[in-house]
């Protein structure tokens, strides 16, 4: 066993001791029951969580506090929230306003806003309302396809457009 | 969970195929999946905590309508896909292990050591408890090698 491996043990030790804290599994647990989160160790969990035990535990697995500023904004009652920090009341405050840049507790902007779009809206991307009027053969076509192909009427959409994009670019 | 949605993706390839032959449309060509980032380590049940957020990282050279239907199955099971999957960074050598083999589709796993590393190399905050474990519990003589050439210094990860 080399120095490097004693060191890390010495330092697992300690990160386990922090990790079997009840914050932390109360936090990795509320993550998994939400689907937010996946982990080979924790069992989900339903209950109450409050914030402050959240960011607590992201001191210790950072891809918590990545997912926090979008939890805040797009699950409001996840957490239990007794007073805010002033740090995350301002992220909060700059991601309101579309003008977020400062990293939050060591996690830059682009990895803590690259979930507002994503929490709350499970494995969706977030879309666009656009209004067209369509002949009856149109619609035909459309319906046609969607029943040979068993996708919804914007996925047969998507589709051609993407097929079309490619053949012209 | 991957095997499962690449047997579901390789079903569907081949029944839009059949329709495409009966109409005359464009086929399907075999396209391959890699799957990399934390589900790549998931996947392949390493002796290690991991925590994983729900996206799903992959370089592939599928068409578009392939990529909308693997979209839609990830979904299924609470996932989604990177769409900036394709600017991750892997060591030019990745080894991948393959997991499926279908019709139109090959799966495969990047293996560990080099994953470990690109998250070792690009990510060392978000990533430091994850290694601290790798080395904690003994790297492979892969991974050290892999660390000296990439020049990951694997000290600072235990400080």
């Amino acid at each position: 066993m080399n120095t490097l491996q004693l060191t890390a043990i010495k330092k697992l030790k300690v990160l386990s001791q922090k990790k079997s804290d009840q914050r932390f599994i109360k936090t990795m647990g509320k993550l998994i029951h939400s689907g937010l989160i996946e982990n080979t160790k924790y069992k989900p969990y339903k209950g109450k969580l409050l914030l402050e035990e959240a960011l607590w535990a992201g001191q210790y697995e950072p891809r918590i506090t990545e997912l926090i500023p979008a939890i805040i904004l797009k699950k409001p009652n996840f957490f239990e929230i007794k007073e805010m920090p002033e740090d995350l009341k301002q992220i909060i405050r700059d991601i309101k306003h579309g003008i977020a840049k400062n990293e939050f507790r060591e996690i830059p902007a682009e990895k803590y806003l690259y979930w507002i779009t994503k929490v709350g809206h499970k494995g969706k991307q977030t879309s666009l309302l656009k209004t067209y009027r369509f002949f009856t053969e149109d619609v035909t076509l459309l319906n046609e396809l969607r029943q040979k192909m068993d996708l919804s009427e914007i996925e047969v959409i998507r589709t051609a457009l993407l097929e079309l994009y490619q053949k012209n670019y | 969970m991957i095997v499962k949605i690449f047997k579901k993706l390789d079903k569907w390839a081949v029944q839009v195929n059949r329709e495409a032959l009966k109409n005359d449309w464009s086929t399907i060509k075999p396209f391959y999946i890699k799957v990399l980032g934390q589900t790549a380590l998931i996947e392949a049940n390493i002796a290690l905590d991991l925590t994983a957020t729900m996206d799903v990282d992959v370089y592939a050279n599928y068409h578009n309508s392939v990529k909308l239907e693997f979209e839609k199955l990830l979904s299924l099971e609470g996932k989604f896909l990177d769409q900036d999957s394709e600017k991750i960074w892997m060591p030019k050598e990745t080894e991948y292990k393959q997991i499926f083999k279908g019709h139109l589709l090959t799966g495969f796993l990047a293996k560990s050591e080099y994953v470990l590393i690109s998250k070792a190399l690009k990510a060392h905050k978000k990533n430091q408890p994850l290694i601290v474990e790798y080395l904690a519990k003994g790297p492979s003589k892969l991974f050290s090698q892999l660390a000296n050439k990439h020049k990951v210094n694997l000290k600072d990860f235990t400080k």
